[in-house]
């Protein structure tokens, strides 16, 4: 019988993350550096969010990188909002343990921020977003690294405590669309193939 | 250093937002206050990678302006970009955790002379060189509306321009 073995993270980008245990997360593709940009397009968490793997997104004053026509420009959970909500999901008001259960009929992006600010963002910005894979798990690509496989959204959390770490914060929204067809079909033969032995 | 002195030199988001008019790029390095209300917590997480920061600041101060000396010059884009890239290469989506780096800040510090050294890195290997690039063209892109983002695309589309303006070969 085969055995797979799951990849994890370089020591050095895993240590940004302090409650990111091996147990809890799997990388799942190549990192895409700016340096190898002309091979491979990189791409930030929130484009993968969005479903995007060839540009870098970010709501930046000086319009250099992207962001979608007509949403508001400008570095905050509700600008992140929007642009989400201009892809079709719609804020859930449930609390973050409740809303980021998994819906076979819906797709589910979470969005990060920091309450208390660090060396990346001032406080209340948005750091991040990780979208909830067809079974269960949480998908989030780390800056120009790879993307990683995790089982919840906790073990992305923490603040900048130490000085020497630079997390993303923790949760602050949940967001939700409905799967189309064949999203569904995909999710319930997940559902089932997780059922049999 | 004081730690009033570490968090005058912390840079905040805001910097960004002061970029767009900038005619005076030396302004740059006048960074704002940190207005965090919580300013005694904040000195206790200030990061090591921000520790080595007032270092690049203060030395630059003190050092002999390079304006002069393009070779200079040259090995301070050198020493500033090194800086910049170690730490640019976290696991952060912000842009504008990039581009507030001090060590990026004092680049665009020296105006348009670092546009063929930027350039010139922009050769070597695509980075988040735009928005400095963008600052220095006097808010002038080449990048087409719809390739924004799109890190190669940006990177052709700046070479090209840089060609044309006899800034790189």
């Amino acid at each position: 019988m085969a055995t797979s073995i799951k990849r994890h993270l370089h020591p050095d980008l895993e240590r940004h993350f302090p409650n990111l245990t091996r147990s809890l997360y799997e990388v799942k593709s190549e990192p895409t550096p700016l340096s190898n940009a002309n091979v491979v397009p990189p791409y930030n968490c929130i484009a993968f969010a969005a479903g995007d793997d060839k540009n870098w997104w970010w709501p930046d004053h000086t319009g250099v990188y992207h962001w979608p026509a007509g949403i508001t420009r400008e570095e905050t959970v509700e600008a992140f909002i929007e642009m989400f909500e201009s892809l079709g999901y719609k804020k859930c008001d449930k609390e973050i343990q409740t809303a980021a259960k998994y819906e076979p009929a819906f797709e589910k992006v979470a969005l990060y921020y920091t309450r208390l600010g660090n060396p990346d963002a001032r406080p209340l910005s948005p750091t991040h977003a990780a979208l909830q894979s067809k079974n269960g798990m949480w998908k989030s690509k780390l800056g120009e690294h790879e993307d990683i496989e995790h089982v919840n959204l906790e073990c992305l959390n923490g603040e900048d405590i130490t000085g020497r770490i630079q997390p993303y914060g923790e949760p602050i929204k949940i967001m939700k669309r409905r799967r189309g067809l064949l999203g569904l079909l995909i999710s319930a033969f997940l559902k089932v193939a997780c059922i049999l032995p | 250093m004081k730690t009033a002195e570490l968090i005058k030199n912390i840079p905040t988001a805001s910097v960004i937002e002061s970029l767009v008019p900038v005619t005076n790029y030396c302004f740059l390095l006048k960074l704002e206050p940190f207005t965090s209300p919580n300013l005694s917590e904040w000195a206790t997480r200030i990061p090591t990678t921000y520790l080595d920061l007032p270092k690049t600041v203060e030395s630059s101060s003190k050092r002999t302006p390079p304006q002069e000396k393009p070779q200079l010059l040259e090995t301070e884009f050198d020493r500033l970009a090194t800086a910049w890239k170690a730490v640019a290469r976290g696991p952060q989506s912000s842009v504008s955790r990039i581009v507030t780096h001090p060590a990026y800040l004092e680049i665009i510090s020296y105006g348009e002379k670092v546009i063929p050294f930027i350039l010139r890195d922009l050769q070597k290997e695509p980075n988040h060189w735009f928005i400095a690039l963008k600052i220095l063209a006097k808010q002038f892109s080449p990048v087409k509306p719809e390739d924004a983002g799109n890190i190669k695309k940006m990177t052709e589309a700046w070479l090209e321009w840089g060609r044309k303006n006899g800034n790189i070969d």
